[in-house]
């Protein structure tokens, strides 16, 4: 019971916060300091931290009292989410406390678990690596900090010479990723959030934010009312997807196509830019080349081909033609082509898992770049192709840091010899400690360690910290279920709750949180962000860098020789303020020093490789965030970027430019407008398998909900995963609501309860199940084909049934 | 026993507005604060999280209600009533598929 004091000081506070974000600050009814302080305000120390969620990167304030959690505020002087949160966001203090935390590290013996100590547990882990180093590898996510990715890229790539590290990311934006290499030559949007407040049109392709980013669509959505950018008035959004979601709903329009319509309308779009002379010639003529992929031999450079070549290969894409395999009205593919011709609109592309978990994602993410080249709208505020991520750090760490099996810090790359090099120098290795070798995409790592070592199987051990594999993978029977017959695989698994994944694993080590931990994020717009550790981990729960270091110093204890650099210094040698080493690896010193300063300001050197530069750690500290590349002026002062090649913004254009790609892959300063023709699905419904599935998110749970569904309110809003079902197939079907069904593909089942007429409206032949719910695997039904530049899978379509229960199964 | 800080995002559809405006205002656990542009700043003052989950269900489907979004949470409660609330299992080797799915499998949809 809190007392009534304290309860009218909550409430006072609470009318405080959201009377600040209904001003924008100007007069707060009560104006109490809530979200200035770091103050002591009646007994709770408040703190920033950016929420641990999606990858919008909405910052908190964090109330402490007596070592627990007992407040969350939105944080006003956050430009992402200026004081609002979303539901999960409002539940996130209370996910560190369900009463299952791992906290102590647990060892299989048999069917059952062994409690160990520490020590045993890294020795272990040290012992396993140490019988076959190019054996191991390690899974991690964009949950990652980035200190912890760091020390993970490290501890592989430049101490055990072995490159098979991957992360989540891999499934959630990797077609991202190559399809911003493709056309700018370097990753990540060029623009950032304030697009959503100065665009005119919205267009969001395959995209659900209103559930999955839903800050950043109240932003778009309520813009009249917050007043915000030059453009305070409604904007018109259109929402293009294979069914229509609550993002639909409060959309001004929208357009409903058939599963890999995106890629037809994108093409059908510039076919009639250019056929129309709706394209931007002077923009095209000073910016852009053509360029298209080769199907014989797939690569991110393609061949060049000419103005005269794409408009010959694009001719075919009419508006009739595409409307036969998009499903569009002609009318309608017209129209969006009249609003891209219209150089008065500011027009912003929103996306994320819709186009990137596609076979030709990276073919649909460089044309909708290739959209917005072609016609000029690039570049100003509210002109921009904008990509979203579902993960906390999958910029950050992800994609900045590099930890994918191809990739080093900074952009570097694993087959290129200067960039190896450049990162030994940095890292003060010996040369030739960097394996020149690529390691294993996402899939092939778990193909590899789900086949028996003596049929080719070469990954042993498996590491995976920050995720949950066992649930998220596509086609689980064949990628992950496996394990469980293979007695020569070990699979080590850092977590905060027992999970899919620590039901198959080896070892588990208890993992800390969050706050429970220092940390720092990079959200979707390149914006960096730091947080301090508040409260203790519980029980034995360590923090996934320690654990990491401490793997390290055993494996050098040990004699594994990668564990010093070229001077014989331990690869984490850390020091005090006296230059006296920190012995880090001990848990007791962990905190003696800042861990995450000491690599964060290690690690900075190679954001300035590809102009990705980072401030100093202490501006982190300062700021809720700061936008890269973020450069130091004359006054010695830090500035972000918002809007990347715009002379106007970017401190790296050329003084004399408008706009500059300063990365291009030709070395001239453009980008590339790519052609790639449209291809069917490689699985549709057939006869056996006559529906269309899709998978995702919904807007209580966070990805597989092994947080969200701790916490008792998001539990009880949504407990179960189910099937979306329009009523028409439910009644040919003869299944009615509620009703527990099969839902099955080629690979696998799962039985889910059928909802008709719910949040979503899948039109007839297509199903939908979101893939939060660990006792509904729905990653069983689904396809692991993947994008062949990206190596991301389609979560989105692929052909299953559904079939009532046999009484066997259990009919109702 | 949470308080709640909420910004209530309010539709230009006037006749529903002005509706809705009384709806909320009359619900005695909620305290209305300033109203701004489309923009209604409550405190929700409720007994358990459950009420407090029922009423964010709630507002969300008045009439006119575009969005409700949080400013600021209190929720302070013993971490032994929170997980009690939670119910989840402790013992790993019986947090299997088939024990979270009996948990949840009967109140949805």
């Amino acid at each position: 019971m809190i007392d009534p004091d304290r309860r009218e000081f909550l409430k006072a506070a609470a009318m405080a916060a959201a009377s600040s974000v209904v001003t924008g600050g100007r007069r707060a009814m009560h104006a109490l300091p809530i979200v200035d302080a770091a103050e002591v305000n009646n007994g709770i120390q408040w703190s920033k931290a950016p929420c641990r969620f999606c990858g919008t990167g909405c910052h908190v304030q964090v109330g402490v009292d007596r070592g627990e959690v007992v407040a969350i505020a939105g944080d006003r002087h956050a430009e992402v989410n200026k004081g609002l949160l979303c539901v999960k966001g409002y539940h996130v203090g209370a996910i560190m406390y369900g009463r299952d935390r791992l906290t102590k590290p647990l060892l299989r013996t048999g069917d059952a678990f062994a409690e160990i100590s520490w020590e045993q547990a890294i020795d272990t882990v040290a012992r396993r690596i140490m019988r076959a180093p190019g054996n191991f590898a390690v899974y991690g996510s964009g949950q990652w900090t980035i200190p912890e990715g760091y020390a993970a890229q490290k501890l592989l790539k430049g101490g055990l010479g072995n490159n098979h590290i991957e992360a989540n990311a891999r499934l959630c934006m990797s077609s991202a990723v190559t399809g911003f290499l493709a056309t700018y030559g370097v990753d990540e949007p060029a623009g950032c959030y304030d697009d959503l407040d100065a665009c005119d049109v919205l267009i969001t392709w395959g995209n659900n934010p209103a559930e999955n980013h839903p800050v950043l669509f109240s932003r778009v959505i309520d813009r009249p009312a917050h007043g915000v950018g030059g453009r305070a008035k409604a904007v018109r959004v259109i929402d293009i997807g294979t069914r229509r979601t609550r993002t639909s709903e409060l959309a001004t329009e929208f357009l409903l196509m058939k599963p890999q319509g995106d890629v037809a309308l994108a093409l059908g779009i510039m076919h009639l830019l250019v056929a129309e002379n709706g394209l931007d010639a002077e923009f095209v003529e000073r910016h852009c080349h053509f360029r298209a992929f080769q199907e014989a031999n797939p690569t991110l450079l393609g061949e060049a081909i000419s103005f005269d070549e794409f408009k010959r290969r694009i001719s075919r894409y009419t508006p009739e033609f595409v409307s036969e395999l998009s499903g569009l009205a002609t009318a309608k593919i017209r129209e969006l082509a009249a609003l891209f011709a219209d150089r008065e609109l500011r027009i912003t592309s929103l996306w994320c898992m819709g186009m990137n978990q596609h076979t030709l994602g990276t073919a649909v993410n460089t044309l909708v770049h290739g959209l917005h080249l072609l016609s000029g709208h690039f570049g100003k505020p509210g002109d921009a192709p904008t990509s979203l991520t579902g993960q906390p750090s999958a910029c950050g760490t992800v994609r900045e840091v590099g930890t994918l099996a191809h990739a080093l810090p900074g952009g570097r790359l694993v087959a290129n010899p200067d960039h190896r090099a450049q990162c030994e120098q940095l890292w003060n290795l010996p040369q030739g400690r960097i394996h020149p070798a690529p390691g294993y995409d996402t899939l092939r790592m778990f193909e590899q360690f789900t086949t028996p070592s003596d049929g080719g199987g070469d990954i042993d051990t498996l590491f995976v910290q920050v995720t949950n594999p066992g649930q998220s993978l596509p086609n689980l029977n064949k990628l992950f279920t496996r394990k469980q017959e293979l007695a020569d695989k070990f699979l080590i698994v850092a977590e905060v709750y027992p999970t899919a994944t620590t039901q198959l694993a080896d070892l588990i080590l208890p993992a800390a949180m969050w706050v429970e931990k220092n940390g720092m994020f990079g959200n979707s717009e390149r914006r960096t962000q730091q947080w301090f550790k508040m409260v203790e981990p519980p029980g034995e729960a360590r923090d996934d860098c320690w654990m990491t270091i401490a793997i390290a110093h055993r494996l050098l204890e040990l004699g594994h020789p990668g564990m010093r650099d070229k001077d014989g210094k331990f690869l984490f040698h850390t020091t005090d303020d006296d230059g006296i080493e920190v012995p880090i690896w001990q848990w007791e010193h962990y905190y003696d020093v800042n861990v995450d300063k000491a690599l964060f300001e290690q690690y900075r050197h190679f954001t300035r490789l590809k102009h990705k530069n980072l401030a100093p750690y202490d501006e982190y500290v300062k700021a809720r965030g700061l936008r890269w590349p973020v450069v130091q002026q004359p006054d010695g002062s830090w500035r972000e970027t918002k809007f990347r090649f715009a002379g106007s913004s970017d401190p790296f254009v050329a003084q004399d430019q408008q706009i500059e790609f300063y990365h291009s892959t030709t070395g001239d300063g453009r980008a590339q407008i790519w052609f790639h023709d449209y291809q069917p699905p490689p699985e549709m419904p057939d006869e056996d398998y006559p529906l269309w599935l899709c998978t995702g998110r919904v807007l209580e749970h966070w990805h597989t909900g092994s947080m969200t569904r701790r916490v008792a309110e998001l539990k009880r809003a949504m407990p179960t995963a189910y099937v979306e079902l329009h009523p028409e197939d439910a009644k040919a079907m003869n299944v009615r609501q509620g009703e527990i069904v099969v839902v099955e593909s080629r690979r696998g089942a799962t039985e889910l309860p059928v909802w008709i007429d719910g949040r979503g409206a899948p039109p007839r032949g297509s199903i939908f199940v979101p893939f939060f719910d660990e006792a509904r695997l729905i990653n069983l039904v689904t396809l692991d084909a993947a994008d062949p530049f990206s190596k991301q899978p389609d979560y989105k379509k692929c052909a299953a049934r559904i079939r009532r229960r046999t009484s066997a199964e259990g009919t109702e | 026993m949470p308080v709640s800080g909420l910004v209530v995002s309010l539709s230009d559809e006037s006749q529903a507005r002005v509706k809705t405006l009384d709806t909320i205002g009359r619900e005695p656990r909620i305290t209305v604060g300033v109203l701004e542009a489309n923009r209604l700043a409550i405190v929700l003052d409720t007994v358990s999280r459950e009420e407090d989950q029922q009423i964010w269900g709630w507002l969300g489907s008045l009439p006119g209600v575009l969005f409700v979004d949080v400013a600021f949470v209190g929720f302070e409660q013993h971490v032994d009533q929170l997980a009690e609330q939670v119910g989840q299992t402790t013992n790993i080797t019986r947090c299997s598929s088939a024990a979270v799915a009996r948990e949840g499998a009967d109140d949805r949809p």
